[in-house]
């Protein structure tokens, strides 16, 4: 007879009833004077004067109950949410230590604060600059900060490459704890290429070709020829569409081979690509059936006109002859098709004229918009920056605005700068479309240089700086434009640029009073106040502008100390 | 600037919620607010609202007082708050222009007051002392009335209590009526003057049904009443400290004044090891601050409550020391403690002291000895040195260190978030924890780490559990 069964007892009797299940009367007979304390304790409880069993049973279960919360010795129950007796085990160990780090960190506590609400309440785009400038500084962040950072991983795909570097080995070892952060424990980087080929979702396998074509293209393109016949039409055309990456001559064989693939799409997909190698056997057969739609006038000009019938190889190059029944004029159709097939610089070659002449010269030809139409569409796959100053001429066009970010990647900052600059220089009225281009030609966590930055906010100065603004700035466009301002301007004008907003307002100007005597209609007070508000009159624009420019100063500031 | 309140965590501490705390937060640019100004005792700022007219605030440092001309029920408002964050942060211009007349006449009326309440307690003073014995008289028939009531009360909870072992527990769970029957004791509780008995009983309802174990759970619990209804038949046979412990346990505070005028009153620098925030019925927060003494060793439970949003009156600094007396409320295992009046501004003056690892001492036995000299208090504090931390199947469990490389498992009560952030912040490296241990299950509050690798370097706070305040 021990505590622990007298206990076990009194719990079984009070489960069921002690009318049921009375309390064995060995216990209520006498103490037993040799047993320890604590049960003489309990069993004098249990044969005090009582006004039942029942009471009987809960005064003794009041001495039990403060027996076992006293005594209570860590681990002496295992707990109850874990069933499974290896974790029990398990737990006995140590558990394993996180490795030390071979980077530092910013020790700054402002800078901290600044990256936690960052990292806590946004705005996100402030994200893939604050890893990448640690990362270019061969820091990584502070421990304090890798729970938020590694929840916003998880929640981001694309953010997970910037962020990857900047984990650390405390990082990296939370990742291997915690199954949602697996992605960052590095098991994923290092995972064997073939088996993500055999094994892996569409996704990845995409994934692993498209990174496999920037290192080494001809493995890559191996790994998908090798593949090609176990693949599905909708797995074929992503792969192959991988291949734009890195795209040379040497891929011509497969190409050439895929023109005759059973899918349509994977078809066109690899037309598209030859298109875009002017060498290629394709571009040369597609050249000349347009050469010989081309002639010369007397004066020297030059005529095209497509053929009456179409050509039955045509077809096995990417070019229908059967046009859908929406279609009206069968040869522009037959036209359009080709000039999107064609190398762009065929046309320059071939009539020798710019890309501004070649637009020039359509505009006086029947054949006007297949032509016009042919060419923008060889853009999205050709990526010619030859073509790029044209392109800024047609601002308005609703067709050029979405080529222009691939074709400015091409190009040096120092380019594109030289281009942002012509834009700048437009007036103040078209600023917010200015900064618009420029924010989206520039890649992502890349900074303005500080010529362009000083000469934007310039202008910027210029625009919203006084009582009254030029353009359409008390919109989401403005608001938009002056966090674009915040993201891309180079550090060493941020402060003045926050100056827009930190110095102190000026009260409104009195009002001359010509003018006051003729009151205004609600319409102009309207405008005119429209005209006075500004971006960061809105509280969440004004925290945002504030944080981005906070965090950038701040993490300059701790990231270069020579400074 | 003056020291009071001049960081952020400081006027954080002041913030009646959480919401509170990041509206203020919201208002921290400096152009939000056309003027600020503040000298030696007062700050004040005007902030642009939504309305035309911007909010007038102002803040009495010396108690800190505050007033603002916006709308919000809540107190202090979060221009209150964000004021005093610029000014922690440097940004409020201090003597830089005379106070405005908005700002001297309010601080004048409330130097005003001061002077009529001394007045009054002087004249007070001046009067001639009361018959005691007939004060002393008039008193004990009060208790004694509220003795015969809750005698009453408890007895009714006995028979009760009788009827369920006698049925079983078992019933407990499929009977449809049980929860209106329950919920009608705990109000009976009420009308018994036992508000913290209704609590239990309230708390304990919830345990039904919950878990494989829950019969064992629910037993423990009546058991516990079992005592406080012995005590309170007995009540003539208890000395004067187990008297207090069952009063404080069935929820009859005793009035601070008498708290105050018992005994000597404790000095020592006192660290903030764990706040904790609940929310009780009908906007009711209650704070728990536990205290542990560094020179004594003494640990020290500082409880308050806020109503309706109105702040707490001290702003207790989880992680920092505060050199102050305390008076410790009468009991066994005395915990419960009253700063020493007029003290509040001395809490705002001090740094964060390191925590010498000796103090810890041995929890276990500390931890035994508390409860075999006063059983009637459920919630204990609870160190342990050198633990870990550990998630087993998603559940968090402390690995207590046993013997030689070998650890036991504690079951945890911790945020997932905050579990994280501690591994994050010590990578696997043992730390010193403390929480309040209840039923097994251990509420972690804060941990402690050493800055070198030393065995008797002082702790430095890593980890706090803002709980829902910040």
């Amino acid at each position: 007879m021990s505590n622990a069964q007298i206990w076990a007892a009194l719990q079984q009797s009070a489960l069921v009833g002690v009318d049921r299940l009375a309390i064995p009367g060995v216990w209520l007979a006498g103490v037993d004077e040799a047993a320890a304390p604590t049960q003489q304790a309990l069993q004098a409880a249990l044969r005090a004067p009582a006004q039942s069993s029942a009471e009987q049973l809960l005064r003794a279960s009041a001495v039990a109950a403060v027996m076992e919360r006293a005594g209570w010795t860590p681990g002496q129950q295992a707990p109850q949410e874990i069933s499974s007796k290896q974790s029990i085990a398990a737990l006995t160990v140590a558990p394993p230590l996180a490795p030390a780090e071979s980077r530092a960190a910013p020790t700054d506590e402002r800078l901290q604060t600044l990256m936690r609400e960052a990292l806590h309440e946004g705005p996100e785009y402030l994200l893939e600059p604050m890893f990448h400038a640690l990362d270019q500084a061969g820091q990584r962040l502070p421990h304090g900060l890798l729970v938020p950072a590694l929840e916003q991983g998880r929640q981001s795909v694309e953010l997970r490459a910037w962020l990857m570097p900047v984990l650390g080995e405390r990082g990296r070892w939370l990742g291997s704890l915690n199954p949602p952060w697996r992605f960052a424990s590095g098991v994923q980087e290092r995972a064997d290429p073939e088996v993500v080929w055999q094994e892996g979702s569409i996704n990845q396998r995409v994934d692993l070709l498209t990174s496999e074509r920037q290192t080494d293209p001809t493995q890559a393109r191996a790994r998908l020829e090798g593949s090609l016949k176990e693949l599905s039409a909708k797995e074929r055309v992503p792969m192959v569409q991988a291949l734009a990456i890195g795209l040379a001559m040497e891929d011509e064989p497969l190409l050439e081979k895929l023109l005759n693939d059973r899918s349509k799409e994977v078809r066109e997909s690899a037309a598209r690509l030859l298109s875009a190698l002017p060498d290629s056997a394709h571009s040369q057969r597609i050249a000349a059936w347009l050469r010989a739609m081309l002639t010369q006038d007397s004066k020297g000009e030059w005529q095209i006109e497509p053929p009456e019938e179409g050509l039955k190889d045509w077809e096995r190059d990417g070019i229908s002859i059967k046009p859908p029944s929406y279609i009206k004029g069968v040869k522009g159709w037959w036209l359009q098709q080709m000039v999107e097939l064609s190398p762009l610089t065929f046309w320059m070659q071939a009539l020798d004229k710019t890309p501004e002449q070649l637009w020039e010269w359509s505009k006086r030809r029947d054949w006007k918009t297949p032509l016009r139409q042919g060419w923008l569409a060889a853009l999205a796959y050709q990526h010619d920056v030859r073509w790029l100053p044209l392109l800024q001429t047609m601002e308005r066009d609703a067709r050029a605005e979405p080529l222009l970010p691939a074709l400015l990647a091409r190009l040096t900052p120092a380019q594109r700068e030289a281009i942002w600059r012509v834009q700048l220089e437009r007036g103040t009225g078209r600023l917010v479309a200015a900064i618009e281009h420029i924010d989206s030609g520039l890649p992502v966590a890349e900074q303005l240089s500080p010529a362009l930055s000083t000469r934007l906010l310039d202008v910027l100065y210029q625009a919203i700086g006084g009582k009254q603004a030029t353009g359409n700035w008390y919109s989401y466009e403005g608001d938009h434009a002056l966090l674009a301002c915040a993201r891309m301007l180079h550090v060493s004008v941020l402060s003045r640029l926050s100056d827009l907003w930190r110095q102190p307002r000026h009260a409104d100007a009195v009002v001359p009073d010509g003018e006051a005597k003729r009151p205004l209609t609600p319409d102009q007070q309207d405008k005119l106040e429209r005209a006075k508000r500004r971006p960061w009159d809105d509280v969440s624009i004004l925290v945002q502008l504030d944080r981005t420019v906070d965090l950038r100063l701040a993490l300059h500031a701790a990231l270069n100390p020579a400074l | 600037m003056s020291r009071v309140l001049a960081t952020e965590a400081e006027v954080l501490a002041l913030s009646p919620d959480a919401a509170s705390s990041k509206a203020a937060k919201g208002l921290q640019s400096i152009s939000q607010w056309p003027t600020t100004g503040s000298d030696g005792g007062a700050v004040w700022g005007e902030c642009q609202g939504s309305g035309s007219k911007p909010y007038q605030t102002q803040v009495d440092l010396s108690v800190p007082a505050f007033k603002c001309s916006c709308p919000s029920r809540k107190f202090p408002c979060k221009h209150g708050l964000a004021l005093l964050l610029l000014r922690a942060a440097g940004q409020v211009p201090e003597g830089a222009a005379p106070r405005p007349q908005w700002v001297s006449s309010w601080l004048d009326g409330r130097q005003n007051k001061v002077e009529q309440k001394e007045a009054k307690a002087a004249a007070m003073a001046a009067a001639p002392p009361p018959d005691r014995e007939a004060v002393a008289k008039q008193q004990a028939k009060r208790e004694d009335k509220r003795w015969d009531k809750m005698a009453a009360g408890m007895q009714e909870l006995s028979l009760w209590m009788q009827d369920m072992v006698r049925n079983g527990l078992a019933t407990l769970a499929g009977d449809s009526q049980a929860r209106a029957q329950w919920s009608n004791m705990a109000a009976r509780m009420v009308d018994a003057q036992m508000p913290a008995m209704s609590t239990r009983i309230k708390e304990a309802w919830q345990r039904v049904d919950s878990h494989p174990a829950w019969p064992k759970d629910v037993l423990v619990h009546l058991a516990h009443w079992q005592l406080l209804v012995d005590a309170v038949q007995h009540r003539d046979a208890l000395s004067a400290e187990v008297k207090a412990d069952v009063m404080a346990a069935l929820g009859w505070p005793m009035d601070k004044a008498d708290v105050l005028a018992q005994g000597a009153p404790v000095a020592d620098e006192w660290l903030v090891v764990g706040v904790r925030l609940m929310e009780r019925e009908g906007r009711l927060m209650e704070r728990r601050v536990w205290l542990q003494g560094l020179q004594t060793g003494r640990m020290a439970l500082v409880l308050d409550y806020s109503q309706g949003g109105r702040g707490f009156e001290a702003a207790w600094v989880a992680g920092r020391s505060y050199r102050c007396s305390l008076h410790f409320y009468p009991g066994k295992a005395a915990q419960r403690a009253l700063l020493v009046h007029g003290q509040a501004d001395a809490l705002m003056e001090q740094a964060a002291w390191p925590l010498p690892t000796a103090t810890i001492g041995q929890p276990l036995q500390q931890l035994t000895q508390r409860i075999a000299a006063n059983p009637l208090q459920t919630v204990q504090p609870l160190w342990c040195a050198q633990a870990r931390l550990q998630s087993v199947d998603g559940q968090w469990l402390v690995a207590w260190p046993a013997s030689q490389d070998r650890f036991a498992p504690v079951p945890a009560r911790i945020a997932d978030n905050d579990a994280w952030s501690l591994m994050a912040l010590t990578g696997g490296e043992p730390m010193a924890l403390f929480g309040e241990w209840e039923e097994g299950g251990w509420r972690l509050l804060s941990a402690w780490q050493a800055n070198t690798s030393a065995a008797s370097a002082p702790l430095q706070c890593v980890w706090l559990n803002r709980g829902e305040a910040v």
